[in-house]
């Protein structure tokens, strides 16, 4: 009686569960970025272009010891990143095989 | 062309004809050696996941029949075709959709595709016909497909959902059976095997309905069937021929023989004669919990083979103990 009772509580929490996942609809890409302000990454990209767009950083580290000043980092904390992947065909061992590459990256955050 | 024995040879001892599944139709159902890849249910490799059904060496294995086919591909060229018969992914159970299972099996999908391999849409991975319907968009799935010999219409590449009560997605018994479907896919997380138990269950409980006969006994009095699908099938090829059908085929090249589906993942090889001609039906089998079955057609050529990971016998050859010299 117990496990039939287990089993029943069981199937209850899934049909719920699967029930609430069903409330979630699939996004495609456009719809994501709709919601979002977004820049491609390029090598190159103006950094003036990058902070219209992401606004300030959070984090601006000081320069590693031996570095030139000129050159630095700046850390978004809550920054959103696409990556666009792609198959691509490889050899390994002598066979065919793929592997998914990111072939571009939009920076994002949310409007 | 090559035939069956012609591609077992050519395997190296790595195909087995499946049970007795072997035989000759009475007129060619193709042109080409077409090969049907049966249900594959691929997700993200998580527990529920019942193509790599926790054993990496089902993946290795699949991948293997892929090489040797791209090495038959490349002496056969388009005379050999490959039809995967729908559900290679398992959306009712995926975390999102085909996103993440194209990044848990990059290579068996994109070997796939560089087969050129043909897509039936199953009731598991419908949505990819559903999601941009108005667009026509389909990622080349489609509903059926149809392959000729002797310039008529002889086969018939259909996943098999539609003959089923519980899974047609066109009414509301299916809707019913894939919410029961997805509750059991949850379970799945607590335990791996429970939707083989539940399975099993359910083919008990069909066998005995079918056994005894009780929903149809005056139709079917022996209480007996071949496959529980076949006589809708050869009903659907019969009512193909008569031309009672919307597709756009003309009466002069209807001459459909074979049904070729998945979906029940147990395999089967069927031959029956009615109303003056033999039918068939070749249940392709699964590449899910183990199964690692395909369907063969070549020209009258049919079969039901599954792809080993290596040659019956090698293993056995090579971990042979030597033999103890006898005692004097």
């Amino acid at each position: 009686m117990r496990e039939r009772l287990v089993i029943f509580f069981l199937v209850t929490i899934a049909m719920a569960v699967t029930s609430c996942a069903h409330l979630q609809q699939p996004m495609t890409l456009s719809a994501v970025k709709a919601e979002l302000d977004c820049i491609p990454y390029e090598k190159g990209v103006s950094w003036k272009h990058i902070v219209a767009t992401l606004r300030d950083p959070d984090r601006a580290p000081l320069p590693e010891p031996g570095t030139d000043l000129r050159k630095n980092t700046r850390i978004y904390l809550d920054g959103i990143i696409i990556f666009y992947v792609e198959s691509q065909e490889v050899t390994e061992g002598g066979k065919i095989r793929f592997q998914e590459v990111a072939t571009h990256i939009d920076l994002c955050r949310k409007k | 062309m090559i035939l069956c024995d012609e591609l077992f040879e050519k395997a190296g001892g790595r195909f087995q004809v499946f049970k007795n599944f072997r035989l000759q139709a009475d007129r060619n159902l193709t042109e080409k050696l077409t090969l049907c890849i049966p249900d594959m249910h691929l997700l993200e490799r998580g527990p529920n996941d019942d193509f790599l059904d926790q054993k990496p060496e089902q993946e290795d294995r699949f991948l293997a029949l892929m090489d040797f086919l791209l090495e038959v591909k490349k002496e056969e060229g388009e005379s050999l075709e490959i039809v995967q018969i729908g559900d290679m992914f398992d959306l009712w159970q995926a975390k999102g959709n085909t996103n993440m299972i194209v990044a848990a099996y990059p290579s068996i999908l994109g070997l796939m595709d560089k087969l050129k391999t043909i897509y039936v849409v199953g009731n598991h991975d419908i949505e990819l016909v559903q999601w941009y319907k108005d667009q026509g968009q389909t990622f080349g799935r489609r509903w059926r497909y149809v392959a000729s010999a002797d310039g008529k219409l002889r086969t018939l590449f259909e996943h098999g959902f539609q003959a089923d009560f519980a899974n047609n997605q066109e009414s509301w018994s299916g809707v019913i059976g894939r919410e029961i479907t997805k509750v059991v896919g949850m379970m799945e997380y607590i335990d791996p095997d429970i939707d083989v138990v539940l399975g099993s269950t359910w083919d008990s409980i069909v066998r005995a309905f079918s056994k005894y006969n009780v929903f149809t006994p005056v139709q079917d009095p022996q209480g007996f069937n071949a496959h529980e699908y076949l006589n809708f099938y050869i009903d659907l090829l019969e009512r193909y021929n008569q031309g009672k059908t919307f597709d756009h085929f003309g009466p002069e090249v209807l001459d459909f023989s074979l049904a070729v589906m998945g979906h029940t993942h147990t395999a089967r090889l069927v031959q029956m004669p009615q109303n003056g001609r033999n039918y068939y039906l070749l249940d392709c089998g699964s590449w899910v919990n183990g199964g690692h079955e395909i369907g063969i057609i070549a020209g009258k050529d049919l079969a039901v083979a599954r792809w080993e990971i290596r040659a019956k016998g090698s293993l056995k050859r090579k971990l042979r103990k030597p033999r103890r010299p006898k005692k004097p």
